[in-house]
């Protein structure tokens, strides 16, 4: 390859970029071989003409660089509920996946009510025992001067509940702190990824290549 | 960065673990600058001896820089033909400060968690004004 061939290889594939651009690379690139002692030095410096214009027309935007694809925005997929097709799989679909829906609807809505019954009888139930314990205690005071024995089974009974209606509360609060901590942290976790995911998205600008 | 070499100071070839990027060859191509217009061809040796880019980085840093006025070009006469020199604009002299400034900070921190030392030395010599020891 001689130096006018090299500089026409690389003219050719610049062709993509204005004549302005074109002239320019040509010009710093022929004055490289001006300078270069001789033209064989040159030839064997510069190499491929293909991996100069490769790189001029990377830095002029006309082929996407590596690390623009690597890390760039992905093609943005259409939502599913975006297609025709979802909707015309939907509509011929209905006389089976109605039923379907409303029967696990159903038992969803069964299974939350069922838990949310459940926790309010416990609550309830300990809040009964500790009110009962409490009231058994004032009440037993009604029969200290007469029988005293009585008094003492009736107060210390009325202890006994005031004692497990205590902790049942205790064990409620707890609960309920635990919940609130877990969701808490949920919300902490998902405004680290979130933050994550953006710095992801930004990412490395741009990679040189030096091979 | 396949077969990228740096040329060490006794002029050993070996191959680059830690290659050049974008930024810092640009910035690297604003220092010399900053010292004299240089031409093409001497500004290109230079650079691919010291940081061990391929010839066919220089280009593209030095169009974008002229592109965005952080460079100006001149030609003059050498031996009946043009060699065009590229000139520091105004520009291209702030952008070098903040590169530089950038480059000390990011270096600081680089040096203690690579060599595992707070570089005195370092900062030593940057109170001074001359290179590091």
């Amino acid at each position: 390859m001689t130096r006018n061939e090299w500089l026409a290889a690389l003219r050719a594939r610049l062709s993509a970029l204005p004549v302005e651009e074109q002239e320019s690379a040509l010009r710093y690139y022929e004055e490289l071989f001006d300078e270069a002692a001789s033209e064989g030095e040159a030839l064997q410096h510069l190499g491929d003409p293909a991996r100069h214009a490769e790189r001029i027309l990377q830095e002029s935007g006309v082929v996407a660089t590596k690390a623009a694809e690597g890390f760039g925005e992905k093609p943005k997929k259409e939502p599913y509920y975006r297609s025709v097709w979802f909707w015309l799989c939907l509509i011929f679909t209905l006389p089976f996946t109605l039923p379907l829906a409303l029967g696990i609807g159903g038992a969803a809505v069964g299974v939350a009510c069922a838990i949310i019954g459940a926790a309010v009888a416990v609550l309830a139930s300990i809040a009964a025992i500790l009110v009962s314990g409490l009231a058994l205690c004032v009440a037993a005071f009604f029969f200290l001067p007469g029988f005293p024995s009585a008094f003492l089974a009736m107060f210390g009974a009325g202890l006994v509940l005031s004692g497990l209606g205590a902790f049942g509360s205790l064990g409620i609060g707890a609960i309920f702190a635990a919940i609130g901590r877990g969701a808490k942290a949920n919300k902490a976790k998902r405004a680290v990824k979130a933050q994550q995911a953006q710095n992801g998205r930004q990412g490395p600008e741009e990679g040189t290549e030096n091979a | 960065m396949r077969g990228a070499k740096r040329r060490s100071g006794k002029g050993v070839i070996f191959p680059m673990l830690l290659p050049i990027n974008a930024s810092m060859l640009e910035a690297c191509v604003l220092s010399v600058l900053s010292r004299e217009d240089t031409y093409g061809y001497k500004l290109t040796q230079a650079l691919t001896e010291k940081t061990g880019v391929s010839e066919s980085s220089l280009y593209p840093v030095l169009r974008r820089l002229q592109k965005s006025g952080a460079l100006t070009t001149y030609d003059e006469n050498f031996s009946g033909r043009n060699r065009r020199y590229y000139q520091l604009s105004a520009d291209g002299r702030r952008l070098l400060h903040a590169y530089r400034r950038e480059w000390s900070e990011y270096k600081r921190s680089i040096d203690e968690l690579l060599l595992g030392q707070s570089c005195e030395k370092c900062q030593m010599a940057e109170m001074d004004g001359g290179e590091p020891a």
